[in-house]
């Protein structure tokens, strides 16, 4: 039970005409209770690894597995099945940008077929534990605050922790998460990993997969897992995953 | 209801899309429904422009009237929607002479045929449905039909309604409604206009004297004489300036220059003219004729002539003979058509595309003897209908005397026709009937109406190609302005969408709102043409002298079509759903 790609190969034809490969017999398992942090310069093809896994991505070759659930191309039924298994947060974010903080957080439940209760007791705990975050050392963040505010109006670093909170409302298996963290100060960067994993069990109540640039998060996580979490990092060399050594 | 909540705000931006949509699918339906009945409308107009000929025609032999109400029946059992005449018919031939004898035709061979109509007119009161009796019809250039109360008491008299069957009468033209103790009385008439208003005021203050404006020069002149029938003013005018306009205001009724015919000033005296109305006239007589033909369900008699002669008894032959061989040839080369309405107070009227108009044209008087099987009819010719625009009913009147007429004639049972009116006739409607009609009698002879008219069938398809050419076009209009929405749509909230697919909503919501605009214009266009079709019915006949059916095979059509579009719509909406892409929309 993991979610895997195996020999997974895709390329694009880009605006020139150009054909381009960016996977090549890529192979990749996410297993229980484990996070995976990936490298890569930019271009690699870090974020496509993550649109691929969610099944977002046509015309791939190789096959993947969202845990006993097998396809080699994708179809309506991945959008109805995904939010089971995962919970995606996107590098450039994609929130609706008509609506308030809320909304956005609560819709992957609301969308998930989550019972009110469920859903009003996970948005309660959303508020409580993105409170009094210490931005800088005058300004202070609380998520309720912001509740009924239109999410475009935020600043990008407010975005992100609503981007979190959205990404962790569904309580999900696995979680994809693409540059994550990188709107943050080292200082708020430390009080986001903390409550991830303290507050979320990042790594042992689910398993992450993280792309990231940051070569100290590495660092970080380990020291805020405690070492209580499997961590592994790669790296994208020649179009395909190297585990760091 | 979250759900529903984040859909809505996530549309909402499309608010103005869906409500355009509904009036896009409202008018279509519309034009669709209305276009589909236009062509019924097209058929029955053309019929009628042919003394009303069937598309199928049928001759038996010996028939015994119950007979032919069980054919009736069976033909109703295989298409509900074909209308049957039927009754009897022979062969009789007349000859006419002028009131000096004068032998103006001689053996005309006329089919008489008996038409068994009925003489019900269904009529609400005070919000019961009830049949009456038509006890005397008039027609002269008033209609009048009276109807027998049979004892009902009317509280309301405004909750009126005349009806035939289900539907209701779209009467106005002036109509008048009577009720007495016994009878219950329509009278359509036509409308004055401003000329009869200006000399019925006249009349009504025994004015003396007329304010005019004379080439825009207020005055004052005596009145001397008022001649209703002629339409024409005279006033007393003493200058010897010649005038060239002039404008009567009175009490609110304003008589322009261009209501004036002529104008002139002679030996002391202004004489204007008034031109007469005749668009309100022909509008009435078109109105008249609509009637007379659809609901007047009275005892009527076609007669029809098939070849006729006048006489070369006479040696001279001035001008008017010369004109006269030449209609004789014209006249034999065509099929006329007699149409009679019998009247309860002992008068025919008998309509004709030719023969009336042909004995006008040639000279012949009011009064003449029309000689049918040695037996004399006196009959005049009353100019009423001899407007040539006229397509309904072009025709001049004839007056006999009704009781002779059927008597001499001795209608009986000896051969039966059957006529038969379909919108459409197909080939195995056709066979059917003709298998069971052939089952009575192995006579039995068919003749179809292209065999009659050989013109109509093109005019019908040449009208099927405009209605299915107009109707594709509009079709095609839609099909692209929709597909510009389709795309808007997905390029617009690709984003949104595309968020909403990731989280497993994944629907066609173009679709969605198509198939809301669709039900309700669906409905409230049903509801309208179902409850307003009396409102339709009376715009129908003040503008097009006919009246419009709700036919729910029409709306079914016009449903289908529509729906067919949507579907189309969905699957190219499912395209763009699966191009749907997070990264691109962003």
């Amino acid at each position: 039970m993991a979610l895997e790609c195996r020999d997974v190969s895709f390329s694009f034809v880009d605006n020139a005409g150009v054909e381009k490969q960016i996977l090549k017999n890529m192979s990749f398992k996410l297993d229980k209770n484990q996070i995976k942090l990936v490298y890569g310069h930019i271009g690699a093809g870090k974020s496509t690894l993550i649109y691929l896994l969610a099944g977002l991505l046509d015309d791939f070759e190789g096959e993947i597995d969202w845990d006993d659930y097998h396809f080699t191309n994708i179809s309506p039924k991945l959008d109805k099945i995904r939010s089971k298994y995962m919970s995606i947060n996107f590098s450039n974010f994609f929130y609706l940008k008509d609506m308030n903080v809320e909304d956005n957080i609560m819709f992957p439940a609301v969308f998930s077929k989550k019972k009110k209760s469920y859903i009003d007791e996970r948005l309660e705990m959303m508020y409580e534990t993105f409170s009094d975050i210490q931005l800088s050392d005058t300004e202070v963040f609380n998520l309720k605050n912001f509740r009924n505010k239109k999410i475009g109006t935020m600043s990008n670093g407010q975005r992100e922790i609503v981007m979190l909170a959205r990404m962790l409302m569904n309580d999900s298996k696995y979680i994809l998460a693409d540059e994550m963290l990188r709107s943050f100060n080292t200082n708020v960067k430390k009080q986001m990993l903390e409550i991830l994993f303290d507050k979320f069990h990042l790594g042992t109540a689910n398993s992450a997969l993280i792309i990231t640039h940051d070569d100290k998060m590495l660092e970080y996580m380990k020291e805020y897992s405690k070492g209580r979490v499997d961590i592994t990092a790669y790296d994208f060399i020649d179009k395909t995953l190297k585990e760091r050594v | 209801m979250k759900k529903l909540s984040f859909i809505f705000n996530i549309l909402k931006r499309r608010i103005l899309n869906i409500v355009l949509l509904s009036i896009m699918f409202l008018a279509l339906l519309l034009i669709f429904t209305l276009g589909f009945s236009l062509k019924d409308l097209f058929y029955e107009y053309l019929r009628s422009g042919y003394g009303n000929v069937a598309d199928l025609q049928v001759k038996l032999n010996n028939l015994p009237q119950k007979q032919l109400l069980e054919i009736k029946k069976k033909i109703h059992s295989i298409d509900k929607s074909i209308d049957i005449l039927f009754g009897y018919e022979d062969v009789y031939s007349i000859t006419i002479t002028d009131s000096q004898d004068s032998t103006l035709a001689k053996d005309m061979p006329i089919l008489v045929k008996g038409l068994n109509f009925q003489k019900i007119i269904q009529v609400e009161l005070d919000g019961k449905r009830e049949n009456l009796e038509i006890e005397s019809f008039e027609y002269d250039d008033n209609l009048k039909i009276v109807l027998n109360l049979n004892g009902l008491k009317v509280d309301d008299k405004d909750s009126i309604k005349f009806l035939t069957y289900d539907d209701a009468i779209a009467l106005d033209f002036c109509t008048l409604t009577f009720l007495e103790k016994d009878t219950l009385s329509i009278e359509s008439k036509y409308c004055e206009d401003d000329v009869d208003r200006l000399f019925f005021k006249i009349d009504e203050k025994n004015s003396k004297f007329l304010e005019v404006y004379l080439d825009d020069k207020k005055t004052k002149l005596k009145i001397v004489e008022v001649d209703k029938l002629y339409r024409t003013l005279v006033l007393q005018y003493k200058n010897e300036l010649q005038v060239k306009k002039i404008f009567i205001n009175l009490e609110n009724i304003q008589l322009p220059n261009s209501s004036v015919a002529s104008l002139e000033s002679f030996d002391g005296e202004l004489i204007v003219s008034f031109k007469r109305d005749e668009n309100l006239e022909l509008k009435y007589k078109r109105y008249i004729a609509k009637i007379l033909r659809n609901y007047i369900n009275y005892n009527r008699f076609v007669l029809r002539v098939k070849n006729y002669a006048f006489s070369d008894e006479e040696e001279y032959r001035d001008p008017l003979e010369v004109m006269q061989e030449k209609e004789l040839v014209r006249l034999n080369e065509l099929t006329d058509f007699l149409d009679m309405v019998t009247f309860s107070n002992g008068n025919a009227a008998v309509s004709s595309s030719y023969l009336a108009y042909d004995l006008n044209n040639l000279g012949i008087l009011d009064n003449f003897t029309m000689s049918i099987d040695g037996v004399e009819f006196q009959a005049s010719i009353r100019s009423t209908f001899d407007y040539a625009p006229e397509r309904i009913y072009d025709k001049n009147i004839l007056i006999f005397n009704k009781k002779v007429l059927e008597n001499e004639l001795g209608i009986g049972d000896a051969n039966n026709f059957i006529d038969i009116y379909a919108q459409s006739l197909d080939d195995d409607t056709l066979t059917q009937i003709k298998k069971m009609l052939l089952s009575y009698d192995a006579k039995a002879k068919f003749i179809i109406q292209e065999e009659i008219i050989p013109s109509i069938g093109p005019k019908k398809r040449m009208f099927n190609i405009v209605v299915v050419s107009f109707s594709l076009f509009i079709f095609g209009i839609l099909f692209i302005a929709m597909y510009v929405v389709l795309r808007q749509f997905y390029s617009n909230f690709e984003s949104e969408l595309a968020l909403l697919k990731l989280f497993g909503l994944n629907h066609p919501f173009q679709t969605y709102i198509n198939s809301i605009s669709f039900l309700i214009s669906a409905v409230s266009i049903y509801f309208v043409l179902r409850y307003e079709e009396n409102s339709i019915n009376s715009i129908m006949m003040q503008y097009f002298f006919t009246r419009y059916d709700f036919d729910i095979k029409n709306y079914s059509i016009s449903l289908i079509i529509l729906a067919v579009y949507i579907l189309i719509i969905y699957f190219l909406e499912r395209v763009s759903m699966k191009k749907l892409n997070l990264i691109k929309g962003q």
